[in-house]
């Protein structure tokens, strides 16, 4: 038997094709990580034509007419806005951030008072011209903790009146909807208030960073999480589906924040080694279903297999050392493709990176888990394997069945394909009978760390099941055919 | 005869393949050192019996016997001693000989690389042997088919025409190989053709095969001599040769004829040719070729 997938391996390795398609993959891998490292840079462009389109729009306004007024204000606040922001490198820098947020409503203030749109008071105009002429400087000396601080002390007052304004609720008995609601805008607070006591004291910028992303993921996902658990009316699947991921992002955007890590990070080497199954789980499935679907037939049509089939082996123990070869080149396809992935990966975003450990939120224990990449990655590995055995075999049950090559590579694909459609229909229109079919429930990946499936009617011993009996189910008629065969002349 | 062990047996051999029977009882035995030539018309059986004793079809009555194991209870110990090639040498094209002589070698317990660089010798493709396949003639496909069908010291080697498609000097070639495997590696040699010449200058027993049943099957020398006592005399002129030969003759052209008499009229026959001043330039037996025994046998080539 070893001495047979020996020499099968011989066969596969000494072929060409797989070469190719393995060459193919690595500048698909090159590509994709280049991709995500260059800087979309439209930002400039994008300003420009705005401020173009201010100008022009400007020209054509006239601010003395009342009709024209407001539009004007508007356009003008907009072209200060993009002129500003455009002195200070675009919107991904912090000063565009806090430009956008902070910034732009004391320059609509100040132009509605110029050209009296509204009433603005003279002592709430010359406090805006005060703020706005500080916030101008702190900008130009590159000073983003000035405005963090700002936060802090603004949302700290914010949070102690709200609990006052609790704390009164409570002891003149106020409705209980009344005290919720309040209760709900000091969880808000609170968070936000941990939002920026962390921004100054791990010293995240407003920039477009990794760390500045997850405060805001942190922050707008605590208020999801608290609605979520708050309503006790029945709820959607997939706002449940909502809910879980949000849970995940949430506890990962808190650890990354706290130990100042970028562990969700997805576009570095990385994140795309972890992501490899969705980056270039095609590659894969091209690989071994052309392994698969040819490793019997191509001895049909090319008459070696009576060379084989009269060597001292019984027929079932060939087509098992097929089998097994098939299984054996999708281990090494995957740890080829990672491999790739690693390496190239690491020469374009540094090696570095690869220290960072695997982050997972856990919804059994609820809590984050930290483990090695290689131990990620293996329970990633085992729990997509049923996609990939399953497609193989189906390549290669038709290759044995029908001897013919091209027909059982191109329905295996056709099958993967197809697959993402079913599953979505299953899940959009909640087909229960597709529960027993094959390909919502062949990715195990869904139920890692104790994750709910996508569809809502399986569950994870349902899955395995299903798999396993469409996998015999592929077998049976393949030895049996494979045993009884008559080798015609060929 | 009796003292050979026997090698192959094939005791009333049936093939239906639907409706259609193909092998209609064939009975074939190979003892040890024969090499048996299988030869019929096309589409006669002769591959279909081929692959029944190689187990590559289903038997659908009769037995296979090989080294005392039937071929359907006992696959792996009867094909064991068992090298063959089916057809065409089908060889992988991408590798190179050596490599398909490893392959075939690693299926097979104890054939070290010693063996092998023996059986390359043995086929003389020293030179090319580390040449993909893809670059061989078919002389030399058919010379590695060999080398791996007896790597692993086979005593039947069975091969289905071995000669198709060689030249003449490549049939020569794999003629000399199978007579010095017979003698030197002691193998028994099953070989199918319908090229009669082929078979009649190495085999030592014919086994004629038609329309799926055995009619003959003997040394080679019985089923040529059956028809004998044909004598050819080559004269300076046949014109007036009925007026003073009374035996029954045969005019084949101005300066031949034959005659079909007993050996001890020959003499007499040559002696009215002298008196009749015929000059005699020459008077031979004539043996009967392979082939018109063979078409005499089959009548013709009639397939079903």
């Amino acid at each position: 038997m070893i001495n047979l997938i020996r020499n099968e391996m011989t066969k596969i390795l000494k072929k060409k094709s797989i070469y190719i398609t393995l060459i193919i993959t690595l500048a698909f891998i090159i590509l994709t990580n280049v991709i995500y490292q260059i800087k979309m840079n439209w930002d400039s462009d994008y300003l420009d034509n705005e401020i173009a389109f201010y100008e022009e729009q400007l020209k054509e306004l006239n601010p003395k007419l009342a009709s024209d007024k407001e539009q004007y204000v508007d356009a003008k606040s907009n072209l200060e806005m993009d002129q500003l922001l455009k002195q200070y490198g675009g919107t991904n820098t912090w000063q565009g951030e806090i430009i956008r947020t902070k910034i732009y409503s004391y320059i609509y203030t100040l132009n509605c008072h110029e050209y009296g749109v509204g009433e603005v008071a003279l002592e709430e105009f010359t406090q805006a011209k005060q703020t706005y002429e500080k916030m101008l400087e702190q900008l130009k000396n590159d000073d983003w903790k000035a405005f963090a601080m700002a936060d802090r002390q603004e949302i700290t007052i914010q949070l102690k009146q709200a609990k006052e304004e609790l704390a009164q609720a409570k002891s003149v008995n106020a409705e209980k909807k009344v005290i919720e609601s309040l209760e709900e805008q000091v969880k808000t607070l609170e968070t936000s208030k941990q939002v920026a006591e962390w921004r100054i004291e791990k010293n995240i910028s407003y920039d477009s960073g990794y760390l500045n992303d997850a405060l805001s993921v942190y922050e707008s996902g605590s208020s999801q999480i608290r609605n979520y658990e708050k309503e006790n009316d029945q709820k959607e699947y997939n706002e449940k589906l909502q809910y879980y991921q949000t849970l995940k992002d949430v506890n990962i955007a808190k650890y990354d924040i706290e130990h100042e890590t970028t562990s969700g990070k997805a576009n570095d080497g990385r994140g795309v080694l972890l992501r490899t199954f969705d980056e270039y789980e095609i590659f894969i499935i091209i690989m071994i279903v052309m392994i698969a679907g040819s490793i019997v037939s191509e001895e049909f049509s090319k008459g070696t297999i009576k060379l084989l089939l009269i060597k001292p082996y019984k027929r079932t123990t060939i087509l098992t050392a097929k089998f097994i070869t098939c299984i054996i080149m999708l281990l090494i396809v995957i740890l080829l493709v990672m491999g790739m992935q690693f390496v190239v990966g690491g020469i374009i975003t540094g090696f570095d990176k690869y220290q960072t450990p695997a982050v997972v939120y856990n919804y059994n224990t609820h809590q984050i888990q930290e483990m090695s990449l290689i131990s990620y990655l293996a329970q990633l590995t085992v729990a997509k394997l049923p996609i990939y055995i399953l497609l193989m075999t189906l390549a290669f049950a038709l290759s044995t069945l029908f001897n013919h090559t091209a027909l059982s590579i191109t329905i295996a694909l056709l099958g993967y394909m197809g697959s993402s459609i079913i599953n979505m229909l299953a899940i959009q229109f909640k087909l229960q009978f597709l529960k027993f079919f094959v390909t919502p429930n062949w990715d195990l990946s869904q139920y890692l760390f104790g994750n709910i499936p996508q569809f809502q009617y399986i569950s994870l011993s349902l899955s395995i099941g299903v798999c396993i009996a469409y996998f015999i189910i592929m077998l049976i008629p393949t030895y049996m055919v494979f045993k009884k065969k008559n080798i015609k002349n060929i | 005869m009796s003292e050979q062990a026997l090698i192959l047996k094939c005791e009333n051999l049936h093939k239906k393949i639907g409706k259609k029977e193909i092998l209609k009882g064939v009975n074939v035995a190979i003892y040890e050192s024969d090499i048996l030539g299988l030869i019929g018309p096309n589409g006669a059986g002769k591959t279909t019996t081929i692959k029944l004793i190689l187990g590559l079809q289903n038997i659908t009555s009769g037995s296979v016997t090989i080294n005392g194991h039937d071929i359907q209870k006992d696959f792996t110990k009867a094909i064991s001693k068992v090298g063959a090639i089916i057809e065409n040498p089908d060889l992988y094209l991408y590798l190179t000989g050596f490599e398909n002589l490893k392959l075939a070698a690693n299926l097979y317990p104890g054939i070290d690389k010693k063996r092998i660089d023996e059986v390359v010798k043995l086929v003389g493709l020293e030179n090319r042997i580390h040449d993909k396949i893809s670059k061989y003639s078919l002389g030399m496909r058919q010379r590695l088919g060999i080398a791996q069908a007896i790597l692993h010291k086979p005593n039947l080697l069975i091969l289905d025409e071995p000669t198709n498609g060689l030249d003449p000097e490549g049939i020569k070639q794999m003629r000399d190989l199978l007579k010095m495997l017979a003698q030197k590696e002691k193998m028994s040699i099953l070989i199918s053709s319908h090229n009669l010449a082929e078979i009649e200058t190495l085999c030592n027993k014919v086994c004629i095969i038609q329309n799926g049943q055995v009619i003959e099957t003997s040394d080679l020398e019985t089923v040529k001599k059956e028809e004998h006592g044909l004598y050819i005399f080559e004269v300076d002129s046949t014109k007036q040769l009925n007026t003073f030969v009374s035996q029954e003759n045969h005019i084949l052209n101005d300066n031949e004829f034959t005659v079909k008499v007993e050996k001890e009229e020959v003499p007499n026959i040559v002696q009215t040719l002298v008196e009749n001043h015929v000059k005699v330039y020459r008077v031979e037996e004539e043996k009967m070729s392979l082939e018109d025994a063979f078409l005499k046998k089959t009548g013709g080539n009639i397939i079903d």
